[in-house]
């Protein structure tokens, strides 16, 4: 008999070892790193604007951290640079930072998730998560669901894997002392949807 | 055909296609298309819940930042920058002040004769008054009807007036005189579905209106009480209901009822308006109108069906010029007569500063009947206070 592997059959079976290493890792307690790529992980949020239920689509900004995966669970320390954000409006983005988040003061929100179990080496769907979020310097809770797959690295990236999903929660603006934001007369709804796409690289 | 009969067929083409000239109608300058932005309802930026006339502070705002090809700081301000002051500050804190100043050069040609118009579509001024959920509003001036006014004078007057309660976020309540709310809400000057859904010219009615708005839907009936000047207009009520899809599309379906002793009008429509990326939108809109004879069943109306379709589609080329196109279709059925008409055509919207706009279209008219076409154009001027 005869074995005809060409290249695809080669990138799976480095897929398959690669994970079973890294499954074999995680399993014997070894922790395995995962570094945020920031210039392909954008944050965004989704908020509604009263009256006429307008959608305020804020993005821009880009998540930074690392991530490690030990013993079949995820954790991390992240945190996202407000400064670049925008909704469109200009004046509004003036407003939102300088008023509300006041960027100047506190540029960064932090988002540190509480330790997660995965399938080991083969990420999944919407897994529920919890963490705390810190903006302004105020930590809450804040759970939500998170999809990540893992893949082999690229030719020439020393076989590191990358981690790649999504991850969405809402919070309350009313957790954080940002206030009851409002421009000319349109004011922004309590709750907001956060998303987060997210490119991660092992790191050795 | 003759030239004298085309001439007069030119004529009535003319008078029909201009009778919904935006001036005359609280549309007027209302944007569904910024479903795109993620603008569902129009409430953001305008005073009525139907959208057009008076503009919030946000939707002055709006103006200069999304809508402008360039403006500079407070440029958008009412009366061009003459009532001073800052949003929300001192006296508009409590007062809203705009307008609009309207005329249109149209021209249309058929084989064998053409016809230019100058037209003066309004001067109206909109004063809204607020306190708290209270809102009262205003719109007057000189308003010269053109082809309509057999005198061909300018005429004063108060052409609506409207006080509305805001009840809670979800709840609103508005009472005076003002257009219907029915189906996409387009400003478009020639749109064949404003006839049915009667949004035309002087299609102003006494109204009570309940709207409700969430998330999901928004929802708004209103009694049509007709028009206290005019006995002749029939009475009835009106329904519009729309929901989003997604973050930048709503979809919808509107009722009307009018009736009179005569007979009983009954209008349904759905709509949909749609972005399809941050430049590019889509606003479509499908009417079916039937007429039933209550006193003599054998009036030549009786059993009556008209529909009207609309479809648009533009494209935002760069910040304040939109290029789009524009197809409708107008079909009347049963009765004494069947004609259908079909219209194509395509137009460039400018807004090189906020107050601004020029709108220039060009198209053709199809009347199936006769296999005659007409070509049309016309290029409106527009300062809103």
């Amino acid at each position: 008999m005869k074995f005809m592997v060409n290249n695809k059959g080669i990138r799976f079976l480095t897929m398959v070892v690669g994970l079973a290493v890294a499954a074999t890792a995680t399993q014997n307690g070894f922790a395995v790193t995962f570094e945020v790529n920031s210039g392909s992980s954008p944050v965004e949020f989704l908020a509604t604007g009263k009256p006429g239920f307008l959608k305020i689509k804020g993005e821009g900004a880009k998540l930074k951290g690392r991530a490690e995966i030990k013993s079949g669970s995820l954790a991390g320390d992240f945190s996202v640079d407000l400064i670049p954000l925008k909704t469109g409006i200009d004046l509004r983005d003036e407003h939102m930072k300088e008023r509300y988040l006041e960027t100047g003061m506190f540029p960064e929100a932090k988002l540190v998730l509480d330790p997660v179990k995965i399938a080991e080496g083969q990420g999944g769907r919407d897994i529920p998560f919890t963490g705390k979020l810190s903006i302004k310097g105020k930590e809450n809770p804040v759970k939500g669901n998170v999809s990540v797959d893992f893949a082999p690295g690229a030719a020439g990236s020393s076989g590191s894997r990358i981690a790649k999903g999504t991850a969405r929660f809402s919070l309350k603006i009313a957790d954080y002392p940002i206030g009851v934001p409002s421009h000319l007369g349109v004011t922004v709804a309590d709750s907001v949807d956060v998303s987060v796409q997210f490119v991660a690289t092992e790191s050795r | 055909m003759n030239s004298a009969a085309t001439s007069v067929s030119l004529k009535i083409f003319l008078a029909v296609s201009f009778a919904g000239m935006p001036g005359f109608c609280s549309t007027a300058f209302a944007f569904p298309e910024f479903v795109r932005h993620g603008y569902f309802s129009c409430t953001s930026c305008h005073v009525s819940p139907g959208g057009g006339g008076i503009l919030t502070d946000y939707g002055r705002s709006y103006s200069a930042e999304k809508l402008s090809a360039r403006s500079s700081k407070g440029e958008e301000e009412p009366l061009h920058g003459a009532l001073g002051g800052e949003p929300g500050q001192g006296v508009r804190r409590w007062l809203l002040v705009g307008g609009n100043m309207r005329q249109v050069q149209t021209v249309s040609e058929n084989r064998s004769a053409r016809d230019g118009r100058w037209i003066p579509m309004q001067r109206d001024l909109e004063l809204c008054v607020t306190g708290g959920p209270v809102i009262g509003c205003v719109t007057g001036g000189i308003t010269k009807h053109g082809m309509r006014e057999p005198d061909g004078k300018s005429h004063y007057g108060v052409r609506k007036a409207s006080v509305q309660i805001q009840a809670g976020e979800s709840w609103l309540v508005r009472a005076g005189r003002f257009s219907p709310r029915f189906g996409v809400m387009v400003p478009d000057h020639n749109a064949w579905i404003q006839s049915l859904s009667g949004r035309g010219i002087d299609d102003e009615r006494d109204q009570l209106e309940m709207t409700f708005s969430s998330e999901k839907f928004e929802a708004s009936a209103a009694l049509d009480h007709g028009h206290s000047d005019k006995p002749e207009v029939a009475k009835g009520f009106v329904a519009n209901l729309m929901t989003p899809l997604l973050d930048t599309m709503r979809v919808g379906a509107s009722y009307r009822l009018q009736e009179s002793e005569a007979s009983a009008i009954k209008t349904a429509g759905v709509f949909a308006a749609a972005g399809i990326d941050e430049k590019t939108f889509v606003l479509a809109e499908i009417d079916q109108q039937s007429i039933e004879a209550k006193v003599n069943l054998s009036a030549p109306s009786d059993g009556a069906s008209r529909v009207a379709s609309y479809f648009k589609t533009g494209r935002e080329l760069s910040q304040g010029v939109i290029a789009y196109a524009v197809q409708q279709i107008d079909l009347k059925e049963g009765g004494p007569t069947t004609a259908r008409r079909d219209m194509y055509g395509m137009g460039l919207q400018l807004f090189p500063r906020p107050h601004f706009e020029v709108d220039g279209f060009v198209g053709k008219v199809l009347s199936r009947s006769d296999f005659a076409y007409v070509n049309t154009a016309w290029l409106l001027f527009h300062d809103y206070l």
